[in-house]
């Protein structure tokens, strides 16, 4: 599989703004999540992460979805000479906590405004941390 | 195969800028080249792939490819030699980002230069915004030994005999010397500087906020007072671990630079003394704690300095960084040298060599070019006594070099202060309590 996460967190990215524009919560919601786990896993690559044949990481680390990564790669990244960008990553609080990557099987009406928001808000954040990284030149 | 010369660091950035000022305004009038923590450079355009014609496209293309292969280990692949602010989520604020520093102005494009650094970015940045009023001063050195906490010391002390009340912040974090001068142990507060820093990075800073300001004994019978601020504490107890994380850029959960940081630490002990002159002693170097309280605290700046070529070398490399400095004109006036630890013998000569290379310093960064039809030229002669370089003067006196008044039972010998320092501080209290605060 030819993974790209750089190009996979800004189209899901962009996706999920132009699905918040048509109202389409759900879906909307749901690529924010997978957005903002590409946008770190873009940054654990550039921080040593490798890949098995299949596509899959080989650090457990990575092999997490938005929920559990946000924790994971706090200590991944600064194990790795990237506490720069840990130290952007609330500890305290996981706004992807209440987000699960098989939402996508439930009901629409589960997806309220204000859990969007939160999400939105929570990985333009992270996006904001791979453009940090990508000016830094550590993601080529 | 032909072997390439290899590229250096400082090369690259000219071949930068020489290739991307030969594409004029081709690609939009305002250009930025990011130089990332490698010292790899690419180009940052404005907007989106999608607006660029044929023609433009062709010319970045040209651009990249001939940029790429000149920059060698500093460059990118081709297609990874340029990137669209439009791609990043902050588009606009990293395209007008504060820390460029405009590089080339010629036929209607500018050229800036955004240097991703790890540590240093301090030294080019604005002031910090500040609520509180009292003035302030730093004393700084480029180079350590040069008598910078004994002068400290003994003008506070002037001042509080003057009724003065002094508040004198150790930020030597790494060699931590005023907080000893001014405190015995049996004075010390509960906690220092380094330990409001660990709190303060898991959003309890208030606590020992309340505890880490002593006042000195040195000015115990005197109608002011020296409150200070050590870098330890009674409590402290193991320094080093501390002070490897006084310098993260975070506050409790939130993301807060080390120089805001500092300036909401002091701040907030302001508030509560309520000063007549805050002294921020700065460490020695080019490090960035000098950085923030060098350019970025509003305050006055002592540049202590000897006359070696050593400390005029060290000060040339912040000097000329600073010709680059967008708001250089606003803290050179706030600048102030002093001379160190001058000689009792052959004074007049060794003053006059001093002056030479300290105006030297000056003149060849940032100074105005001397022009004789604009009368508000920020320029001056060598030997203009109001002039930044001119410099204050502390003599060498055999019985400073033992100074450790708080321990000795003789303190502060009145006329051996007078003798070696009466010049600096008359000098700098005309400075600092003068009206306006300035020169």
């Amino acid at each position: 599989m030819g993974v790209d996460f750089r190009d996979a967190a800004s189209r899901h990215w962009e996706d999920a703004g132009h699905l918040l524009n048509g109202k389409r919560l759900a879906n909307a919601d749901h690529l924010c999540g997978i957005a903002a786990e590409c946008a770190l896993k873009t940054i654990m690559m550039a921080l040593g992460m490798t890949l098995k044949p299949g596509g899959k990481p080989v650090e457990p680390e990575g092999q997490n979805h938005i929920n559990k990564l946000w924790i994971e790669f706090i200590s991944f990244a600064q194990a790795r000479g990237g506490s720069k960008y840990a130290a952007m990553i609330d500890p305290t609080i996981n706004p992807f906590d209440d987000w699960k990557v098989d939402q996508r099987y439930e009901h629409r009406s589960i997806i309220t405004d204000a859990k969007v928001e939160n999400h939105r808000k929570a990985a333009e954040n992270i996006m904001a941390i791979l453009d940090m990284a990508i000016l830094d030149g550590a993601v080529k | 195969m032909m072997t390439e010369k290899p590229v250096f660091f400082e090369c690259g950035l000219e071949l930068a800028l020489e290739k991307t000022k030969a594409l004029g305004t081709s690609l939009g009038n305002e250009l930025v080249l990011i130089r990332d923590l490698r010292g790899g450079i690419r180009l940052l355009l404005q907007g989106s792939a999608e607006d660029l014609d044929n023609n433009k496209k062709n010319a970045l293309d040209q651009y990249s490819k001939a940029l790429s292969k000149g920059l060698g280990v500093y460059g990118f692949l081709p297609e990874q030699m340029f990137l669209f602010a439009g791609d990043l989520v902050q588009n606009s604020d990293i395209f007008r980002s504060p820390d460029r520093q405009l590089r080339v102005e010629e036929g209607g494009l500018k050229i800036y230069l955004l240097d991703r650094q790890i540590i240093g970015q301090d030294w080019m940045r604005n002031p910090l915004i500040r609520k509180t009023q009292n003035p302030r001063v730093t004393f700084f050195g480029i180079k350590g030994g040069v008598g910078r906490s004994t002068a400290l010391a003994i003008w506070a002390w002037r001042l509080a005999k003057q009724g003065k009340k002094v508040l004198v912040f150790d930020l030597d974090l790494e060699s931590p010397g005023v907080s000893s001068t001014l405190l015995p142990q049996d004075s010390l507060p509960d906690y220092g500087i380094v330990d409001w820093f660990v709190e303060d990075g898991v959003g309890q800073a208030e606590i020992v906020e309340k505890a880490m300001t002593a006042t000195s004994p040195l000015a115990k019978d005197f109608p002011g007072e020296i409150r200070v601020v050590p870098a330890y504490g009674r409590d402290t107890g193991d320094y080093l671990p501390k002070l490897a994380r006084c310098y993260s850029d975070f506050s409790g959960a939130g993301v807060s630079t080390w120089s805001e940081r500092v300036q909401h630490m002091v701040e907030k002990i302001e508030e509560a003394e309520a000063p007549d002159l805050v002294i921020l002693d700065s460490r020695a170097g080019l490090h960035d704690i000098a950085a923030t309280l060098v350019t970025r605290m509003g305050a006055d700046v002592f540049l202590f300095a000897v006359d070696s070529s050593q400390t005029w070398t060290a000060y040339s490399f912040l000097f000329r960084h600073w010709k680059h400095h967008p708001l250089v004109r606003d803290f050179r006036t706030r600048l102030q040298v002093v001379a160190g630890l001058v000689p009792e013998t052959g004074r007049e000569e060794h003053l006059k060599r001093f002056r030479e290379h300290s105006w030297d310093l000056f003149r060849e960064n940032i100074y105005d070019v001397a022009e004789s039809d604009n009368p508000d030229a920020y320029s001056f002669d060598s030997d203009s006594e109001e002039a930044p370089h001119y410099p204050l003067i502390v003599f060498w006196n055999r019985a400073l070099q033992e100074f450790d008044p708080v321990r000795s039972s003789s303190g502060i010998d009145k006329q051996i202060v007078e003798a070696a320092m009466e010049n600096f501080m008359a000098e700098a209290e005309t400075m600092v309590f003068a009206d306006g605060d300035q020169k």
